[in-house]
């Protein structure tokens, strides 16, 4: 009879249930390239800025409850931010480097919330977020050579439209492949 | 590579995708040469229209996009034990299925019913002295269970106005109160009808100590 | 299977669109900028398919055979055996839908260069039965995410965890068993325990009967007559049909588990005080074992009971046809075999067995563990439902134990009170 008695016992421990919340490591990253983008908008404009801090709360937020719509909504308000900077005449650089980290919030919070939903808070995930950053990270630095490239040499302005070109056609090659 | 029925470039890429590679060759010229892009510039109004365009198509993207589903593969949950319905389990979906006020509720409703009725004229006829037939006229005819929303719902009659107007006040379906008092005037039936026997099967989950019946002593 | 889109980057070109747009309309280069960094993302996205992974897997379990309880240490390694870059894997190993990972998810998400491997750990509690995992569940993603493959890999690995089936010393069995043709004392001599007469010695009498005293006092040699007993033949009959798997907290053990357990109790004790014993299930999967004694039979029935999949803890598939099965049962019991019947009594089937057997000429005594409760509607129907059908079968004579949360123990002895009355 002991037997039964302790086999009942010991299913009435809590069990294992998944943590679903979002994985740390990824999460805290999202929100730290979303403040970085905050900052490196206020560095050129003010009304980015407020944007754009606005943005990295809400991204936070969304991060927090786990609702990919919210760090959407967060990210697009980023974007915003990049545009209104821009439009108020703010320099290059600073948007160059606050578009990539735009991009590595996103991408972060959206892989800490679905790694954390699929494989669970509690699983070893490390290694794999780091590739996945590094990897994101490498293509946002690349681009961001390549545009530089581009920006640098036609800073002197009369190819405005060579530019529109190449930009059209490089959205209408991609679009065609996806 | 190609696709042999069109051939080369186009074929191999897509009609789209041709027409973009050709405005990235010019775009590069262009950048090389300025007296390309010098013939190939367009008016400022135009360059306007152009951007106007394109940022309104963004924004129908953006919003698409937002309607748009992520597909992903669901891995089930194997670390959990399959889990074992309750007892009952059934009559708890038939009843969700009975109050969810869609077109087949109020067939679930019939068969909810003529479970609770079999139920109530088994608790009858084990409980008072009615037999079995005169248990279900008194089910039928609405004289048990003396609650009226009980009565109503075993029955299949209007729910009394009183009843409704609660109902319709507290915003609970008045099927939903049927059905809740017709599982207490059953139970009431079976486990407060002072008398000895079986009393041990109705609650000996909550209680280890099970007392004598009548119906085993003759063994 | 086929790679899939899993729009993970949808709506990055409207975003691009709207960027340079606005970057076009007002003379913003800045901005036609920030969009070549978008069409790289985009660019990114459409390159590379999800690969189709060349994997190794290997899964090892710390115990072979271990106890009901005991936690056991899976590890399941990954080997990247193929020449491609795996940069997003992830793994969810199919845990035996019996046991439950305790304390960690049995999940990972990997990143593996050519060659390169990665193991997980996670730990689960032995529950009786025999335990065979289910798939490894794998998802390969391209580098961006954007292209999705889900695959499964089989990796064999099963345990066996058969319990020791302890009876309590203390087990009334008296109640279960004695009433008709039971263990009951003859009027027979022969071996026993009970003197019964002494007859003239013949060639072959064992030794030990042979009269000691007799031969002291007259020199002749007799044997001893023992009244002789005899044993019952009882099989224990558990319903593990799929209605017959209900439990009223879900995490708790179901009512098969709680049947098979007491079977376990029951034939341990019934053997050990020299009964004949067998089992059945009434299942989709065929399970019977003949009554019979000894060391060896009861070794043979533990076996059973700790692993054949008509005893698993969660319910076996196929279909059952209640007549094939009644037929086959009703021509494997002996005339005189009493049915220890171990059902929740969850329908109808059920108590229409137990009135069959019992017409048959069978003694059935039911030992029912009661998995209702009062939570919802449909529990409290079942409750009452049950109630009225053990009364049905009481009133047609057939024996109940109604087994709630009490020990077993006490259950068949508040029975048996009532029945010795």
């Amino acid at each position: 009879m002991v037997t039964v008695s302790e086999a009942r016992a010991a299913d009435e421990q809590p069990s294992g249930e998944i943590d679903r919340t979002p994985t740390p490591r990824s999460a805290i990253g999202a929100v730290a390239f979303a403040a970085i983008a905050s900052a490196m908008l206020a560095l050129a404009s003010i009304d980015g800025a407020v944007l754009a801090f606005a943005g990295t709360i809400v991204l936070a937020v969304g991060v927090w409850l786990a609702r990919l719509r919210i760090v959407s909504a967060g990210s697009l308000l980023l974007v915003g931010g990049i545009v209104a900077a821009g439009v108020t005449g703010a320099t290059a650089e600073p948007l160059l480097v606050a578009a990539v980290c735009v991009v590595l919030a996103w991408d972060l919070a959206e892989t800490a919330i679905e790694l954390g939903d699929r494989i669970g808070r509690d699983a070893s995930t490390a290694r794999f977020e780091a590739v996945h950053a590094a990897t994101s990270l490498a293509v946002g630095v690349g681009s961001a050579a390549v545009g530089y490239g581009l920006y640098v040499a036609t800073a002197g302005g009369q190819s405005t439209t060579a530019v529109v070109l190449l930009l059209f056609g490089a959205v209408i090659v991609i679009s065609a492949f996806r | 590579m190609a696709d042999r029925s069109r051939g080369g470039l186009v074929g191999s890429i897509g009609w789209i995708a041709t027409i973009g590679l050709v405005l990235i060759g010019s775009g590069a010229i262009a950048l090389v040469v300025g007296e390309f892009a010098a013939a190939l510039s367009v008016p400022e109004v135009f360059l306007s229209l152009v951007g106007a365009f394109a940022a309104i198509q963004g924004l129908r993207y953006v919003s698409a996009a937002r309607r748009a589903d992520r597909v992903r593969t669901s891995f089930g949950d194997p670390e959990r034990r399959k889990t074992v319905p309750a007892p009952g389990a059934q009559i708890d979906e038939e009843t969700a299925s009975a109050l969810r006020g869609d077109r087949g509720a109020a067939s679930h409703r019939r068969r909810l019913r003529e479970r609770f009725r079999e139920l109530a004229v088994a608790a009858l006829a084990a409980r008072t002295d009615r037999d079995e037939a005169a248990a279900l006229d008194a089910i039928e005819s609405g004289r048990w269970p003396d609650d009226p929303a009980a009565a109503a719902f075993l029955s299949n009659r209007r729910f009394p106005i009183a009843i409704r107007a609660r109902s319709f006040f507290r915003r609970q379906s008045v099927h939903a109160l049927g059905i809740e008092r017709s599982i207490e005037a059953i139970e009431a039936v079976w486990d407060d009808t002072p008398r000895e026997s079986d009393r041990e099967t109705s609650s000996s989950r909550l209680r280890s100590q099970t007392q004598p019946s009548q119906e085993d002593t003759r063994e | 299977m086929r790679a899939f889109d899993t729009n993970r980057w949808t709506g990055l070109n409207g975003v691009i669109l709207l960027v340079v747009g606005i970057g076009i309309a007002l003379r913003v280069p800045s901005l036609v900028l920030v969009g070549v960094i978008g069409i790289g993302y985009a660019a990114f996205t459409t390159f590379g398919d999800a690969p189709e992974p060349a994997l190794e897997i290997d899964r090892t379990v710390s115990v072979d055979a271990p106890d009901p309880g005991e936690e056991m240490l899976v590890s399941l390694t990954v080997r990247n055996a193929g020449e491609t870059w795996l940069s997003d894997l992830r793994i969810v190993d199919g845990v035996p839908p019996g046991l439950e990972a305790t304390d960690q998810p049995a999940r990972m998400a990997a990143a593996l260069a050519p060659g390169e491997e990665a193991t997980m750990q996670y730990a689960v509690t032995a529950a009786r039965g025999e335990h065979t995992w289910e798939h490894v569940r794998v998802v390969a993603r391209n580098l961006s995410g954007s292209r999705e493959r889900y695959i499964e890999r089989s990796v064999e690995t099963t345990v066996r965890c058969v319990p020791t089936f302890e009876a309590g010393s203390d087990l009334p069995l008296r109640g279960l068993t004695t009433q008709y043709s039971g263990r009951v004392v003859t009027d027979v001599g022969g071996s026993g325990v009970e003197f019964h007469s002494t007859r003239e010695y013949r060639a072959g009498d064992p030794v030990k009967r042979i009269d000691w005293n007799r031969r002291a006092r007259t020199g002749e040699l007799s044997t001893l007559e023992l009244r002789e007993e005899r044993a019952a033949t009882v099989v224990l009959l558990v319903d593990s049909r799929v209605s017959a798997y209900v439990a009223q907290d879900p995490g708790e053990r179901n009512a098969v588990e709680r049947s098979v357990d007491a079977a376990g109790q029951l034939f341990t004790a019934l053997v050990g005080s020299g009964d004949r014993v067998g089992i059945a299930a009434m299942s989709p999967s065929d399970c019977w074992i003949a009554p019979g004694a000894g060391t060896a039979h009861g070794v043979r029935l533990r076996e059973q009971l700790g692993s054949h999949p008509a005893f698993a803890s969660t319910p076996s598939d196929g279909k059952f046809y209640w007549p094939l099965w009644f037929n086959r049962i009703r021509r494997r019991l002996p005339r005189d075999a009493q049915v220890v019947f171990l059902t929740p009594i969850s329908d109808q089937t059920a108590a229409r067995t137990a009135r069959r057997l019992d017409a048959h000429g069978h003694l059935v005594t039911i030992v029912s563990p009661n998995e209702t409760g009062d939570t919802s509607i449909g529990s409290r129907f079942a409750r009452v439902d049950r109630a009225i059908e053990l009364m049905r079968l009481r009133r047609a004579g057939i024996r109940v134990i109604d087994w709630g949360d009490e020990p077993l123990r006490v259950a068949i002895a508040a029975a048996e009170r009532r029945w010795s009355r």
